[in-house]
């Protein structure tokens, strides 16, 4: 125990505290960062402080006769639970447990008070001596929120404060000074009695009902660590211990000892218990409450890994809560189920109404920092699920509406071609054969001046001539816009009717297996077909070699080339990145190697059924 | 007999055979119609339209093939294209190129042409496109058969391998008959064909040749 009452404790403490990390990868705890000014105000009142309890201990140690260790013992009581509360304002300054802690020290010091030689002050702390049991008992009940959770238990604090109450006013006013029982006070000036009969009676009953309320303050947090599961009992453990020692020692000291006038301890050692109680009370509550931040450090952790599986929210949620029962209802059930005794519903709202329903251990409502952080983990999720089904819906909205694109522009060309050959071309040769026609005919007539025939006979050979050229081009755009061979042979025929017509030296080796679809077949061939034009044109190569190789689910033609290469695909011309365009409305791809030492690759894939 | 889905056309061409001495003993729009008259006539040959109703791809083809099914080599078939394709025409000619021709359809303008492919698909012979010979023998234009053709050869060749005869030839290159005998027998000598004296016949060897 002597080893706790030490000088340094607050700062062990808090530096324990800071090393703590939550299990498994380390997680950024959220830090509040007090501004400059409030470490100057710190600063400040620490020196006051200082200061002050020097001269405290001082007067004490010459007033009532104490030994160094036994003020130093004292201060430190009191100086514990300031220095928790402190630390608890440091990083966790929306929890009101601070002051709690703060007010339980501050008013440690009065009864000290009742030691100093002036009458009204000594009267101070002689009345308010016993008044930080009641910040102790508030503290014990409102832990971990610093809100008191049942109405209960502001009767009991009420009950307390009643007692305290009733003994300072009875001190003010019945105690006949002196009588050795503490005040080193000659006189009581608010004093209207004669003998300390009814201040005997009262100070004799008043260690038994502390004794029984600090009891009740015990058995309402074991009532409370009873109900919780996982991370509230983790959290209450310390807290629990301690107020049962607290409580314990109460007792002893209070009816035990003093009443019963049974002393196993000699009065000095029994200080220095107190002493080391508060110290590890005050500290049990300051590693309660880290304990709450581990988890919500945790929860920023299990946001991190969550996404749009339910399961795994389920599971991430209960492993950063430590609550392994709890569940989470879909939000469109209309009924919020009615909670099991210690569980508690919490309904998450969205923008659009509620998101979903969580049913978790009671204890998780102590710190509502958590559940607001669950309820932004599962808003986030919730939102990020809606955001990428509602991009995945685009997407492929998106690539249905390209490939609706690229098979109507198919059929057109498909259309054209047609029209072309069957209307534009059966014309223009029907045209030329009546044109033949006629002039037979003018020829098989009588005609007895035969020059003018002549000039007809020329004209008309003439204007057959100038339709069987015209035929020739409709025939090569007719081509150029949809190789019929495509639609009546499909690609491998398609591709040696490329080759036939190149004016390339074109080794082939062609095996396509599989047919692809009319459209990628189509975007295949034209790619081919550039890669070829591209290559008369640019690469002055002496060998080129067409590839195509059906794979399963896929076609694969590689164009190769001996010729000089590095061929950026900005210069291969505007033709192959539409293709790219076109290869990839039906799910396939393009990729061209042209490295500048020569040789150029082009690559085609794709997709069939 | 003549198949085509464009009337206008087709009494052009029919128009043009008669003109050329020929008969045409009817006329058709689709390949079904095609085929009854077919078989209510039993025609020397039948010149027919690639692309016809309904769906205006090779039903020409495939009516041309299913008349050498039934009735062989005796109704010769003349198939004529709005383009050529050398894979169309390989497939018509491999299995026997006798009373076989596959001919661009502009061949229409030039009547001698036509005419004289349609005697010559009747009388059993070949008719290939200049267009379709001209691609076969680029496949082949590596081979050290073909680079020891002198180009007169080569022209020679391709004139046979569009199936005419020795005095087509001749009168199309402006020789002599006997010159036309002897450079084929050089050339088939060259390719490593044995010499064959029957005109079809050597057509066939010389396609198969140039398939490779």
């Amino acid at each position: 125990m002597a080893a706790v009452g030490a000088g340094p404790t607050l700062d062990r403490m808090t530096a324990r505290a800071s090393e703590a990390t939550p299990r498994g990868r380390p997680v950024p705890v959220p830090r509040v960062t007090p501004s400059t000014r409030g470490y100057t105000l710190a600063a400040a009142l620490a020196c006051a402080a200082a200061v002050g309890f020097g001269l405290y201990a001082e007067e004490g140690r010459r007033a009532l006769g104490r030994s160094w260790d036994v003020a130093l013992l004292d201060l430190i009581a009191g100086l514990v639970f300031v220095g928790a509360g402190a630390a608890v304002f440091l990083w966790r300054p929306a929890n009101r447990c601070w002051w709690l802690l703060v007010a339980s020290g501050a008013t440690w010091f009065l009864g000290t008070l009742a030691g100093v030689g002036y009458d009204d002050l000594a009267m101070v702390g002689f009345v308010t001596i016993s008044w930080h049991y009641y910040f102790l008992a508030h503290l014990l009940l409102a832990f971990p929120t610093g809100r008191l959770p049942a109405r209960r238990d502001v009767v009991l604090l009420a009950a307390i404060a009643a007692v305290l109450t009733v003994k300072s006013l009875v001190r003010l006013l019945l105690y006949v000074p002196p009588d050795g029982t503490g005040c080193q006070c000659a006189q009581n000036r608010f004093t209207g009695v004669d003998d300390g009969r009814w201040y005997n009676l009262a100070e004799a009953t008043f260690p038994w009902v502390i004794s029984v309320l600090f009891a009740l303050v015990v058995a309402e947090v074991v009532v409370r660590w009873a109900h919780s599961s996982g991370a509230g009992r983790r959290m209450l453990t310390p807290v629990l211990i301690m107020s049962a020692a607290v409580a314990a020692q109460i007792a002893y000291s209070q009816v035990i000892r003093q009443e019963l006038a049974w002393a196993v301890v000699r009065s000095q050692d029994l200080f220095v218990l107190v002493v080391g109680l508060r110290a590890i009370a005050a500290y049990s509550i300051v590693v309660g409450l880290r304990r709450t931040g581990q988890a919500r450090a945790a929860m920023a952790g299990a946001v991190s890994e969550l996404d749009a599986d339910p399961a795994r929210l389920t599971a991430a949620l209960r492993s950063a809560l430590e609550d392994p029962s709890l569940e989470v209802l879909p939000a469109s059930s209309d009924a919020v189920p009615s909670p099991p005794p210690g569980r508690a519903v919490t309904v998450i709202e969205g923008d659009h109404g509620p998101l979903a329903a969580l049913i978790h251990d009671e204890a998780l409502l102590e710190d509502p920092g958590l559940i607001s952080a669950v309820t932004a983990a599962i808003r986030l999720t919730t939102d990020n699920e809606r955001l990428r089904r509602e991009l995945q819906e685009r997407l492929d909205e998106l690539a249905a509406s390209r490939v609706r694109i690229i098979t109507a522009a198919d059929a057109e060309r498909r259309r054209i071609e047609r029209d072309l050959h069957d209307g534009t071309q059966q014309r223009l040769i029907s045209i030329a054969l009546q044109l033949r026609l006629a002039l037979a005919r003018a020829e098989d007539a009588e005609d007895p001046n035969g020059r003018r025939s002549l000039g007809l006979d020329f004209a008309v050979r003439t204007a057959v001539e100038e339709l069987a050229g015209a035929v020739g081009e409709v025939r090569a755009l007719a081509r150029g816009i949809h190789p019929a061979i495509l639609t009546d042979a499909g690609l491998q025929a398609a591709l040696e009717s490329l080759v036939d017509r190149s004016t390339l030296n074109i080794r082939t080796d062609l095996d396509v297996a599989v047919e692809p679809s009319a459209g990628a077949a189509s975007a295949a061939y034209f790619c081919v077909s550039e890669a070829l034009t591209n290559i008369a044109k640019h690469a002055h190569a002496s060998d080129v070699v067409l590839q195509a190789r059906g794979r399963p689910g896929a076609v694969e033609i590689t164009i190769a080339d001996d010729g000089v290469g590095g061929a950026a695909e900005t210069e291969l011309g505007s033709g192959l990145s539409g293709m790219r365009d076109r290869l990839a409305a039906v799910g396939g791809s393009l990729t061209v190697e042209s490295p500048a030492s020569g040789g150029t690759r082009v690559r085609v894939v794709v997709p069939c059924a | 007999m003549l198949a085509d889905d464009s009337v206008l056309l087709r009494a052009g061409i029919a128009e043009l055979l008669r003109l050329d001495g020929l008969d045409v003993v009817g006329e058709a729009g689709t390949a079904d119609e095609l085929l009854e008259q077919v078989r209510a006539t039993v025609p020397d040959v039948v010149v027919v339209d690639v692309r016809m109703p309904p769906t205006h791809t090779v039903e020409g083809l495939v009516a041309a093939r299913r008349i050498r099914q039934q009735w062989g080599s005796a109704v010769g078939i003349l198939v004529l294209s709005q383009y050529v394709e050398t894979r169309h025409a390989v497939e018509l000619l491999a299995e026997a190129p006798d009373g076989i021709g596959y001919l661009l359809k502009d061949k229409v303008l030039r009547p001698e042409d036509l005419g004289e492919a349609v005697r010559r698909v009747g009388s059993g012979g070949s008719a290939l496109d200049p267009s379709v010979v001209s691609h076969l023998l680029r496949r082949r234009r590596d081979d050290a058969g073909l680079t020891s053709l002198t180009p007169r050869e080569r022209d020679v060749l391709a004139l046979v391998a569009e199936g005419r005869s020795n005095r087509s030839v001749a009168a199309t290159l402006f020789l002599s008959e006997k010159t036309v005998e002897s450079a084929i027998t050089r050339i088939f000598d060259k390719l490593g064909l044995g010499e064959d004296p029957a005109a079809h016949r050597r057509v066939r060897a010389v396609l198969t040749w140039l398939q490779g």
